[in-house]
């Protein structure tokens, strides 16, 4: 039992985290220059998936990709850390009892709390991401033209493409150049259609999936001929839910924290101002 | 001491890691090589046999396919347009580059059947005779491909870098591999490409022989720059109407200038091949070079140092234009990927003349300072 909570003591302590926070940026400083110069060998992993990265490019090339599994490492120990760190000071709260009486005074207090447990959920979220999602790259879709979504029976149907040139004078390089682009998509199942307007990080959602641009063509109306297309990518994460939970937590914890931080400014500014009245009543009086 | 001993330990943990931290060169390539593989990246592409029979490949732009031997059972999990049966036996191919490739696999004159340039355009024997006979044709431009044509030529694979033909050859049937990447292809993805197109035919010896021989004449190359005297400062681009596009550092040129002892002046630069850049960054760069290799050919207007001077303004304050030298690439330049052995050597003799006495160029052309019809 003493083992127990001496590993528990252990693993919460917040000088541990300092030196995993040393650790992870001279692991991401190598990191850093190892995507710089081997970039080829860390873009698969956004669509193959962790584990199967692992197994190939992670696996091969291990010169360069073990900081990033020295990162996880970390990650994870700093993840245990958090937990722990956050959990002993939530029940030292909830073992004051003082929440019973003062009740928003105590979610208040507790408003760091709620930020360290978000970003666990986030950390989670970009865990389970990283293993199960599923990402379909290189979706050529053409104008009023449909493809099927792979292994379901959603199709996507391309029916209105807006490529936007610039027609200004000032930048004579941009002339007829394309600067925006938007995409009408109609996408249906037996169940359900529903219409949305793709661009550049603006994804178009269909439960479970999520459909972003990645490519476009013509870029521009004068030089190469190209094929009118748009390239999109199609994913199914799962760990969407948990980061954008997270996110939502985070907020909720943050602006509880800024409101904690108001509250007290305005009582530090309210006493001086008292205090500064009595001092000079003071020295009226005298 | 015990904190000193720690601080050791890290820093011994991080050199180590810092040993990777170096761009793949063709060193390293030649060590990974060497052997039976189960797993292979080429730069964006990559090669991996997940059974005895099987190979897994991923091609320029990320997307899956399956080799699998011809009458045997496809792997569950694949869509039909994944699959492709070895040894391919009829192949359409967009790049000049692919089709050189498949000359090096000794397969052109069997597998290909289609082309997107017309027979004028081409400067390949293999593909001059194949059009000539009628067993090669010619699909069309790359933008307005004729489809029927394509499918009159029953292709079981197509080699192309238009992602926008995927659609309909999946309509088709036909398995597509996208051969060009995002970024551009450095030196050791460029000597190795061939690795990722062997198991198509299965015809991984011929693979490793053409890379043994590059390996061996980039060795050469090396040797004899290290005897270098002095260090040109070398560009690779050109000004156009409304662009100025160049090699960026991460290409397969960038990479050999610096190997050849030599300065290459968009080592900055980092993305695509025929990457575009300011007009500004090219005439910084410009000042000081001493050698510009323009992307146009006589051709296409590149005649003389004047000819050139002479489609932009902008171009004649450069200085390899009034006091250095430029190169134009010959048109069996762009079709010559089977011999690219002696077209790092051609490069490599352009950056150091001394180191190459005698050396007749066979891609490259010197541009005079005028045209010769011009000067009487």
């Amino acid at each position: 039992m003493n083992i127990l909570k001496y590993i528990w003591n252990l693993l919460g302590n917040i000088n541990l985290m300092f030196g995993l926070i040393v650790l992870m940026i001279l692991d991401l400083t190598v990191g850093y220059f190892m995507l710089k110069s081997h970039p080829h060998l860390f873009h698969p992993i956004n669509d193959m998936g962790f584990l199967k990265w692992a197994a190939t490019y992670g696996k091969n090339n291990l010169h360069e990709t073990a900081w990033l599994y020295l990162l996880i490492f970390f990650l994870a120990v700093l993840f245990v850390n958090t937990f722990i760190c956050t959990t002993q000071r939530v029940t030292v709260l909830f073992r004051k009892q003082s929440f019973l009486s003062h009740k928003f005074r105590f979610i208040i207090k507790l408003s760091p709390h709620i930020m360290h447990y978000a970003l666990l959920i986030m950390l989670l979220g970009y865990l389970v991401s990283y293993l199960s999602s599923e990402t379909c790259l290189n979706n050529i879709l053409l104008p009023e033209k449909s493809i099927q979504i792979p292994n379901s029976l959603c199709e996507i149907h391309l029916n209105r493409l807006h490529i936007d040139y610039y027609q200004g004078e000032r930048l004579q390089y941009m002339q007829d150049r394309a600067i925006d682009v938007q995409a009408d998509l109609i996408i249906k199942n037996k169940e359900k259609i529903i219409t949305g307007r793709l661009g550049f990080n603006k994804p178009v959602w269909f439960f479970p999936y999520s459909i972003h641009l990645k490519d476009f063509a013509p870029k521009s109306k004068s030089g190469m001929n190209r094929r009118t297309y748009i390239n999109v990518i199609i994913k199914k994460d799962p760990g969407a839910k948990y980061y954008f939970s997270g996110m939502l937590l985070f907020t909720f914890g943050l602006l509880l924290y800024s409101f904690h931080w108001l509250m007290e400014r305005n009582k530090i500014t309210k006493d001086s101002l008292l205090t500064l009245n009595r001092t000079e009543q003071k020295s009226m009086e005298n | 001491m015990k904190k000193i001993n720690h601080l050791m330990i890290g820093l011994i943990i991080i050199l180590a890691l810092f040993n990777g931290c170096k761009p793949e060169n063709a060193e390293s390539a030649k060590e990974k090589d060497a052997g039976d593989f189960t797993f292979m990246s080429i730069g964006s592409f990559s090669v991996e046999r997940i059974a005895d029979n099987w190979t897994e490949v991923r091609d320029g732009a990320g997307r899956t396919l399956v080799l699998i031997p011809r009458g045997t059972k496809a792997p569950d999990g694949y869509a039909p347009n994944q699959i492709v049966h070895v040894p391919v036996k009829r192949v359409v191919a967009y790049g000049y580059f692919d089709i050189a490739i498949l000359k090096v696999l000794g397969v052109i004159e069997d597998v290909l059947v289609g082309v997107t340039a017309k027979m004028n355009d081409w400067t390949v024997p293999e593909v001059i005779k194949g059009i000539k006979q009628g067993k090669i044709a010619y699909l069309g431009d790359y933008n307005a491909i004729d489809f029927e044509r394509l499918k009159v030529q029953e292709p079981e694979l197509v080699l192309t870098w238009d992602p926008s033909i995927i659609p309909m050859l999946d309509k088709m049937g036909v398995p597509c591999v996208i051969t060009s990447t995002p970024v551009a292809m450095c030196l050791s993805a460029r000597m190795r490409f061939v690795n990722f197109l062997a198991p198509f035919f299965n015809r991984e010896k011929e693979a490793k022989s053409y890379f043994s021989r590059v390996s061996q004449s980039l060795d050469q190359i090396r040797k004899k720059a290290s005897n270098a005297d002095h260090e040109p400062k070398v560009m690779w681009g050109d000004i156009y109407e409304k662009r100025v596009l160049v090699e960026p550092g991460n290409a397969w040129v960038g990479e050999l200038v610096g190997l050849a002892q030599s300065d290459y002046m968009f080592d900055d630069v980092f993305g695509k091949s025929c990457i575009e850049i300011s007009l500004e960054r090219f005439l910084y760069s410009g000042e000081d070079a001493d050698i510009l290799f323009t992307y146009r050919t006589p051709k296409t207007g590149a005649t003389s140092k004047a000819a050139l001077a002479r489609t932009n303004a902008m171009l004649a304050g450069v200085k390899p234009l009034k006091d250095g030298k430029v190169y134009s690439p010959l048109p069996n330049y762009a079709q010559s990927g089977d011999k690219l052995d002696e077209i790092l050597m051609d490069i490599a003799a352009i950056l150091h003349p001394e180191c190459y006495p005698g050396h007749q160029l066979r891609y490259f052309i010197e541009l005079p300072d005028k045209d010769p019809e011009k000067e009487g």
